[in-house]
């Protein structure tokens, strides 16, 4: 059972009565709840949960309560901008930036080639635009290089999907947490980045005392503190543990071998590449006590309902698409999959990077087609009116890569839309002047951070102020009517697309314009036709049904107009080779399988077991750098802060970064809590203050990425390496090695000095001088010595967001 | 197929000698460089003989040449991810690894060249599925 009850969350500012209400669907993260938008005077005045949805009843988190304000910012961009020969931005008008970037991509091309021009767009936008960027991107300009920040927070959970089932869409959904009897969150912090989500999940277990829950996290997260079982392993050791984990479950015969006889493929490989991990050996690696791991494996070896949840600490860390094809194994060697209350949730990292995976804006071809096989590109061919020969073949290149091919300089012009790279990529040094080589078109409502690389700056609506559809994490299609016109002389991200594509002139084989739609919803009605039949047919949607029965979750088609709870409940996997949207890659180098490679396998309708094979975090820490850092979200603010940090509200709670660090190892360097110390890696440094505690383990530190402005040293992502998982090609952000530096005066004392007076002098308190140089608190002072002053010492308090607790 | 022949005979050449040179490195990303290496040369070992029949379709040896490429293209990338590794932890082998990664920029061009005969041989529809768009030659 779902809610028992709806709770209207509501973040209104006005005078006076809202004139109306308009249907839409949040737009921060990816649980997807239905809202409506409050309008005054044409103007956006506030949000309510929408209390007839299903996945939300009327609740909205803190960040999608407080979304409203970027619209209403002083500081939109009005007018696009062009870098002029000063080096300054300066305003243009829309003829004059768009007629800049024809040219300059037809220059391009015709300079480097097909594959020269790159966009690069978001998870936050409408299935409308990606579809519109994948046609464009295939058909029009013949790139390969359509890739979208869907790579830094989701690619893993496309590529897993593709490994153990054929085709993307992920099998369980929010019903089936709603049932099962255990619910294990790995690398996901429930509480902090899908609050809504997590208040079902407690509201159900106070009353009924279930889902049992197991919480992977090296952190002790919000999340991990419900927990009935918190396995706080060490960064990095994702797939030792779950081999463990599977190993164990295999001994104790907890397996179904009828569901492996017969509906999947590959287990002796699979059972062989767990062998080594024994509970010993599984113990040392995790650090995860072995009582822990018997308790773990018999609460997923004899439940009968298991639904497992991935999102960042899975796909951000190293192995990433190995841990979650081995959630994946370990599902189907119990056969907890395709019925109620069962299966893997690998969730999507922001509103709707799913929608761009699905409808190929990224990755694949739309609607779950294999770019290596010929008849799904004669389908495309067929579907766009375009010539089979001219659609580019093969794997996408991830962004990672293009960064690469912009350094060799391959790539003529990068196209951002919707996103932030100059804060949200690793290893930021290397990304700012890869950037700054390369003519960058920057499509985004304010000035980011990456509009210091941008040429070319293209002002875009903002939620509310655009029509479409958005895809969450479990398969939910969603609509978001339009609320309010943007401010003048602001365009959608589909609006500005049509535009492109009508100025290059793209036109089909018969000459008639390759986009021969005009508004989403037009597109929304050719996207479905190119996904009929295909596994995320939604030939049987509608905006009207959408917003009728509060979004549909695919595929939704004649046979189910309602759409679809879960996937494979008939046990048909989409692993026949003329179905599969991938010949899969090999496991443990990420090399894309032959056409023949995959035939020999002979899957057959049946899902495919990998062998899981360990590989460490590449970097790890050293004498140098002795400690593992990590980064992630906070509750309070969304990705790099473009929309949240324009909340009142949200700024005040969480202005800065910080940095969170053990109780111990704050100890061992006698820091005092809010202590400015500098975190250097070999990429960079940052300054943050210390937030000391136990939410970290002895030798982990956490920095929030959401702060990257170029004022001041507090992005994370100066620090992080730039390695990606072999396979998704997703950044590995969750494992990179540091240390921590004083930032520290020194004063010798003279007569008259006490701690006290030293103290006041350097406006500290008097504890923290203390704790800083170790001294006993009636330590002696002489003349002479030299103490340790701290910069600065502002303590870091962060409210938690609980407030389901009140409620349930 | 005297000069396809020539140009893959090459890039075996290239491929052992960086697989000799960093098979003892035990960083995760130099292990993947290795297995990597191993196979393009155990394909380049199959493909080779069948370079040999200059009467011999594409079909013959689509499957090696299709592993070969898709391997450089992994090398590439996890190389230059090792050679950054190196470089941020100062270790002693990142000159030699800066002129391995030479070697395997050779490969690529020698892949490239490579790609361009087979489609000059049999027509872009046949290598299409083949090759990585990334070796074809530029076509406007």
């Amino acid at each position: 059972m779902s809610w028992i009850d709806e709770r209207v969350d509501m973040n209104v500012y006005t005078q006076g009565e809202v004139d109306r209400w308009v249907y839409s669907t949040c737009n921060i993260c990816s649980v997807g709840c239905g809202c409506q938008i409050a309008v005054k005077n044409d103007k956006i005045v506030g949000i309510r949960g929408n209390a007839n949805h299903p996945i939300n009843r009327g609740r909205l988190g803190p960040k999608g309560e407080n979304q409203w304000y970027a619209n209403n910012s002083t500081d939109r961009l009005l007018t696009p901008l062009i870098r002029n020969a000063s080096g300054e931005l300066e305003p243009a008008t829309w003829d004059d930036a768009m007629s800049l970037i024809v040219r300059k991509t037809k220059e391009t091309l015709q300079q480097k080639g097909a594959n020269s021009v790159a966009i690069y767009s978001t998870g936050q936008g409408h299935l409308e635009d990606y579809y519109t960027i994948g046609k464009i991107g295939r058909a029009g300009l013949h790139t390969h290089l359509l890739d979208a920040n869907t790579r830094l927070c989701t690619a893993t959970t496309e590529f897993c999907l593709l490994q153990s089932f054929g085709a993307d869409g992920t099998p369980a959904s929010y019903d089936d947490v709603d049932e099962t009897d255990v619910l294990m969150l790995f690398g996901h912090n429930l509480a902090e980045t899908g609050t809504v989500l997590f208040e079902r999940v407690m509201q159900r277990k106070k009353r009924t005392g279930k889902p049992y829950l197991i919480v992977v996290d090296p952190r002790l997260t919000p999340t991990a503190k419900e927990a009935d079982l918190h396995l706080q392993l060490y960064p990095g050791t994702n797939v030792p543990l779950l081999n463990g984990l599977i190993r164990m479950i295999v001994k104790s015969g907890h397996i179904d071998e009828s569901f492996i006889q017969n509906h999947t493929i590959g287990f002796n490989k699979m059972l062989a590449s767990v062998e080594e991990w024994t509970p010993e050996k599984c113990a040392n690696v995790t650090g995860i006590p072995i009582e822990q791991l018997e308790t773990a494996s018999a609460a997923l070896g004899q439940t009968s309902k298991l639904v497992t949840t991935t999102l960042q600490g899975t796909f951000q860390s190293a192995d990433a698409t190995t841990a979650c094809v081995a959630i994946n194994n370990l599902h189907l060697i119990r056969g907890l999959i395709g019925k109620p209350g069962c299966g893997p949730l690998h969730m999507a990292g922001q509103p709707s990077s799913s929608a761009n995976r699905t409808v190929g804006g990224v990755g694949t071809y739309p609607a779950h087609r294999n770019p290596q096989n010929p008849k799904h590109l004669q389908e495309m061919a067929r579907l766009w009116n375009v010539e089979e020969r001219t659609l580019p073949a093969g794997p996408e290149k991830g962004i990672e890569d293009q960064i690469s091919m912009i350094e060799r300089g391959e790539i003529g012009l990068f196209w951002n839309i919707g996103t932030n790279p100059l804060v949200s990529l690793p290893n930021r040094p290397r990304v700012k002047k890869a950037l700054e080589s390369v003519f960058v078109v920057v499509q985004d409502p304010f000035l980011t951070e990456t509009s210091a690389v941008a040429d070319v700056v293209l002002p875009a609506a903002l939620w509310g102020e655009k029509e479409g559809t958005m895809e969450n994490a479990d398969r939910t299609i969603n609509l978001l009517r339009k609320a309010v016109d943007p401010p003048e002389g602001v365009k959608s991200d589909f609006e500005i697309l049509l535009d492109f594509a009508r100025r290059m002139d793209f036109r089909d084989k018969d000459g008639r314009p390759l986009i021969g739609y005009s508004t989403p919803e037009q597109c929304f009605e050719e996207w479905k036709s190119v996904s009929r039949g295909r596994p995320c047919d939604m030939s049987g949607i509608t905006y009207e049904k959408l917003e009728r029965h509060n979004g549909l979750r695919w595929p939704v088609t004649e046979e189910r107009p309602l759409g679809t709870p879960r996937l494979y409940s008939d046990l048909r996997f989409h692993t026949k080779a003329d179905d599969a949207q991938s010949y899969t890659k090999d496991q443990f180098t990420g090399r894309p399988l032959t056409p023949s490679e995959y035939a020999e396998l002979k899957p057959d309708g049946r899902a495919i077991l990998h062998p899981t094979r360990y590989s460490p975090p590449p970097e790890m820490p050293t004498a140098a750098y002795p400690f593992w850092l990590t980064t992630g979200r906070l509750v309070w603010h969304w990705h790099t802060r473009t929309k949240t940090a324009r909340s009142p509200y949200l700024q005040a709670i969480a202005p800065n970064a910080y940095v969170e660090i053990n109780v111990e190892d704050a100890e061992d360097l006698s820091l005092v809590p809010g202590e400015l110390v500098r975190i250097a890696s070999p990429r960079g440094w940052i300054e943050v203050p210390a937030k000391i505690g136990t939410t970290v383990q002895k030798g982990l530190i956490f920095v929030p990425f959401h702060y990257g402005s170029w004022n001041g040293r507090q992005a994370a992502n100066e620090l992080t390496a730039d390695f990606v998982d072999p396979l998704s090609k997703q950044p590995t952000f969750k494992q990179s090695a540091c240390r921590i530096e004083k930032i520290r005066h020194s004063h010798t004392l003279t007569m008259g000095d006490t701690l006290q007076t030293v103290a006041d002098h350097y406006r500290i308190r008097l504890e923290d001088l203390i704790k800083a140089n170790r001294l006993s608190a009636d330590h002696a002072v002489q003349v002479g010595q030299t103490l340790d002053i701290p910069v600065s010492a502002a303590n870091v308090t962060l409210p938690a967001y609980m407030p389901y607790l009140n409620q349930v | 197929m005297a000069e396809l022949t020539i140009t893959f005979e090459a890039v075996w050449a290239s491929a052992i000698q960086v697989e000799r040179a960093i098979r003892e490195a035990d960083n995760p990303l130099a292990k993947l460089c290795v297995t990597v290496l191993s196979e393009q040369v155990q394909q380049l070992e199959r493909l080779l003989p069948k370079l040999a029949d200059e009467g011999a379709a594409l079909e013959v040896g689509k499957r090696e040449i299709s592993i070969v490429y898709h391997d450089d293209e992994l090398i590439d990338s996890y190389f230059r991810s090792w050679l950054r590794h190196l470089k941020w932890s100062e270790d002693p082998f990142e000159p030699e690894a800066e002129r391995l990664l030479t070697v395997l920029e050779e490969m690529k061009s020698n892949l490239k060249e490579a790609a361009r005969l087979l489609e000059d041989r049999f027509g872009y529809d046949a290598v299409k599925y083949v090759i990585p768009f990334f070796y074809m030659p530029i076509h406007h």
